[in-house]
């Protein structure tokens, strides 16, 4: 037999392309494109921010001036001449549950961004940083949603860079904000108070520079794990206290994770994902599952279960924890059984997309390139989501009643803010 | 996550260099070249729809690689193999029996994953780590494979020198 090569080589020969391949495959793209906007919502899948539904990271405060050096001191900026509190928890629930079942159209955010942060308040919408320009441009201002006037008001200047994809959590009286990306990972933070429209710089922590892949509020600390850089196999977290405004290690994961979602359970952070090298091949067969127990500082490793290393998306739902990903499949994990349980056929469109949740109303939405599925968890029922009436880009935010999107994909593609509210269990 | 390339790669650039390979490789995959320009320019149309992150990829041809071969599979599991051997599928047309090579005709023998893995390593050129980062199998595997394609298409085709 010829050699091989030689025959492929023929064979292959008869392969030509198109004249009109280029022209076509531009039509394409803007096919894609139009419908993660119209039809499905995209998420700006730069996800590096990977991880479904939980990219937003506290950060820590750092000095305004320049460059890498920062203080051991955490700064006070002043107060801002006119700063109102915005409205009560009790206002914004009830505007929220006004709002019809399914999709409403509602203020866009001032600035047009994408990578915010974007954190419920438990009153308002908390939007912050992100970049445009392709992630050319990263940004260090923000502004807050108020859902009873319908309307956004800046937020004051912040002792912080622009950054992308920082950290960022509501902790019963504060926003933290830490890490991200401006170019490279960043290491420092700093908390807003939205009562009094001030910002504080939080110590240093004692880990270095991340996008963390695992962000999670626990009633008592912020803890930041793992690092989304492809090029890093971190091990490592830490975890904030705010009333003593003091980090501590944590101790280091049986595995590293470069993209993953993580959930705060009552009792522990259950990390879901997997260590990608640059083609997005993962080391191993499946996603990984991780439970760190702050009380004893110690990690478990979960049983394995076929979830996607690329892209997986955890909710947790009271009892049980909610997984999928972008197969897509979705399964359960109850974690006094340490068991899972795979769940009937998702109603989505497969697609070559990063998963993302948000939970409103007890109802876990996932959400993917603009389609999204409802999981009801008492009956275990899917049910498909209706079309967005417009183009949906943002990381969902859970706030009670509804799931919030605001955002942008790139520089000059539509911003918008929108809410979906999540129709009855079947 | 820090970018691997200082500078932003065009896309027009990519295309240009790597679409007739990629184009190539999955003919040789799929054999039908309307499939193979449908799946290349889907893939290569969503590279282009995150270009900003594709872009500083070290190696973005790798992401466009695996993207297309995805999709194939998903589309395979979509159509039943009596439809896509008559042709019939979306109403594009194959070869008809008497114009397929011998080559096409033992590479269709193969199963699919052994095809992908001899193609990647024999016709493109890749290590078995390179083929497993594509493929999403070990080392290990795609050598195994390559082995096992080898011996098949040996048999087919000294079969037919015979």
């Amino acid at each position: 037999m010829p050699e091989l090569r030689e025959l492929l080589d023929r064979e292959a020969a008869g392969a030509r392309p198109s004249p009109d391949a280029y022209p076509r495959t531009m039509r394409r793209a803007r096919r894609i494109a139009i419908r993660r906007r119209i039809g499905a919502g995209a998420i700006a899948l730069a996800v590096f921010a990977g991880l479904a539904g939980s990219l937003w990271f506290a950060v820590r405060s750092r000095n305004e001036t320049p460059g890498p050096t920062r203080s051991n001191t955490p700064s006070t900026p002043a107060p801002p001449a006119s700063w109102e509190s915005g409205p009560s928890a009790e206002d914004s629930a009830a505007a929220l549950a006004e709002l019809p079942v399914g999709w409403t159209r509602l203020a866009p955010p001032p600035m047009v961004r994408a990578r915010a942060a974007s954190v419920w308040t438990g009153s308002e919408l908390f939007y912050w940083g992100g970049d445009t320009g392709f992630g050319g441009t990263h940004h260090g201002d923000g502004a807050m949603y108020d859902p009873v006037k319908d309307a956004w008001r800046e937020l004051p200047p912040a002792p912080l860079s622009g950054r992308s994809s920082p950290a960022a959590v509501w902790t019963g009286s504060e926003v933290i904000v830490w890490g991200g990306y401006d170019g490279s990972g960043l290491a420092d933070g700093a908390a807003f108070d939205p009562a009094t429209g001030m910002w504080r710089s939080l110590p240093p922590a004692p880990i270095p520079s991340r996008v963390p892949v695992a962000v999670v509020w626990t009633g008592s600390e912020l803890i930041v794990w793992g690092n989304m850089d492809r090029a890093a196999e971190t091990l490592d977290g830490a975890a904030y206290d705010p009333v003593s405004n003091s980090w501590r290690a944590i101790a280091d994961a049986p595995s590293a994770m470069n993209l993953g979602d993580a959930a705060w359970t009552g009792r522990e952070m259950i990390v879901v994902g997997a260590q990608l090298d640059g083609n997005n091949a993962s080391e191993t067969d499946y996603a990984v599952g991780l439970a760190y127990d702050p009380s004893e500082d110690a990690w478990r490793v979960l049983p394995e279960h076929p979830v996607s290393p690329q892209s997986s998306s955890i909710a947790w739902l009271g009892r049980k924890l909610f997984v999928w990903d972008y197969v897509p499949r979705g399964a359960v994990y109850d974690p006094p059984r340490d068991a899972w349980r795979s769940l009937t056929p998702m109603p989505l469109d497969p697609s070559e997309c990063y998963a993302r949740t948000a939970v409103a109303e007890g109802v876990a939405l996932a959400w993917y390139c603009g389609q999204g599925a409802e999981f009801f968890s008492a009956s275990e029922a899917w049910r498909r989501m209706p079309t967005p009436p417009g183009d949906v880009y943002g990381d969902p935010v859970g706030t009670g009643p509804v799931v919030l999107f605001a955002g942008a994909a790139h520089e000059s593609v539509a911003n918008g803010l929108f809410a979906y509210r999540p129709r009855p269990d079947p | 996550m820090r970018p691997v390339r200082e500078e932003p790669l065009a896309f027009e650039v990519f295309f240009e260099a790597e679409y007739g390979r990629l184009l190539k490789v999955l003919y040789l995959i799929t054999g039908s070249r309307v499939e193979a320009e449908d799946l290349a320019q889907e893939a290569m149309a969503r590279a282009l729809e995150r270009w900003g992150r594709v872009s500083t990829m070290e190696r973005p041809g790798g992401y466009v690689y695996r993207t297309a071969l995805n999709l194939n599979r998903k589309r395979l599991r979509h159509l039943s193999v009596a439809a896509r051997r008559l042709g019939k599928v979306l109403g594009r047309e194959e070869p008809s029996l008497e114009e397929r090579t011998e080559v096409r005709m033992a590479l269709d023998s193969l199963p699919r994953p052994m095809r992908e893995a001899i193609v990647l390593i024999e016709w493109l050129g890749l290590d078995a780590a390179e083929a497993g980062r594509l493929l999403g199998i070990r080392p290990g595997s795609v050598r195994s494979r390559v082995s096992r394609a080898r011996s098949a298409l040996r048999e087919r085709m000294g079969e037919g020198d015979a």
